[in-house]
């Protein structure tokens, strides 16, 4: 009785498992080095993320959280009719402000060990006031 | 002594010298304007003191502003119990432009926003600067 052909193991084999000489291909040529390229630095963040605390946070991976608050899109619809169009661009200048500035202290408090949560509730929530007004400008043609 | 100023957007403005804070500020997002001879514990002090409070926001003006900020951060990351104060630091340096910036651009956190009656301003310093700040606010108002 015969059954399936038994690997022999890969040092056995007359032919390798994987021939890097078989991507020849210049379009395909270079992708495992650009995989391990990236693999190898994800684990360079990894260890360092554990030796060294969290990654620092950008003001733009914050910014990519935010959700639009209707609370607040309502309150830009009052503000717009009573102190105008300048009030909104002065408010978005001001949250863009605050979001820094907060991505700063937080990636301080971080480094030094302290709580974080008022913080963290401060970038969170100025990030929706930001798509907030950003939203309502877009739809008002500001 | 609080005084009511006027309004904006159906939320009351409020004016109360630092020495006579009112003891319930949860229905209200504050500025601090800070003078010239209040820097150092005495704002640290003061500080403390509005954040424990638990206004929906606290923005800091005047003199020392950026090193009031952070004592304000400081004091709200040791202790994690209190809700969600919105924090911030005023970057204008014309009071007008501060107070109506402050006015236009700062709103309570998503959770809070339903507890939002009032503006504050909290003036430390001196008899002039109380009613440079009132006349300021009454002007921005109208």
């Amino acid at each position: 009785m015969s059954g399936p052909p038994v690997d022999p193991g890969p040092w056995q084999r007359d032919v390798p498992f994987f021939d890097f000489g078989e991507l020849g291909n210049p379009a395909t040529e270079g992708i495992p080095w650009v995989i391990g390229g990236k693999l190898f630095t994800s684990g360079l963040r990894w260890i360092g993320a554990r030796l060294f605390g969290r990654a620092a946070l950008t003001a733009e991976q914050a910014l990519a959280r935010g959700a639009v608050n209707p609370k607040i899109y309502a309150q830009l619809q009052k503000q717009l009719g009573e102190a105008g169009e300048e009030s909104i661009r002065t408010a978005l200048r001001s949250a863009r402000s605050t979001l820094q500035t907060h991505v700063d202290k937080l990636n301080q408090l971080r480094s030094s060990g302290g709580y974080t949560s008022q913080v963290e509730g401060t970038i969170r929530n100025v990030s929706n006031q930001i798509r907030t007004l950003e939203k309502f400008i877009r739809d008002h043609g500001l | 002594m609080v005084k009511e100023v006027g309004s904006y957007l159906g939320r009351r403005v409020w004016l109360s010298e630092a020495g006579a804070l009112p003891d319930d500020l949860s229905d209200s997002i504050v500025m601090l304007v800070v003078g010239q001879a209040f820097g150092g514990e005495a704002r640290r002090q003061l500080l403390a003191q509005l954040a424990l409070r638990a206004p929906l926001g606290i923005s800091v003006f005047g003199h020392g502003a950026e090193a009031g900020f952070d004592e304000l951060v400081n004091t709200l990351s040791v202790h994690p119990e209190l809700p969600q104060v919105m924090t911030s630091v005023a970057e204008e340096s014309d009071p007008s432009e501060a107070i109506e910036a402050f006015f236009h651009s700062r709103w309570p956190s998503d959770d809070r926003f339903d507890e939002w009656t009032g503006y504050g301003i909290v003036v430390a310093g001196d008899g002039d600067l109380r009613g440079e700040v009132e006349r300021v606010a009454k002007a921005v108002l109208t």
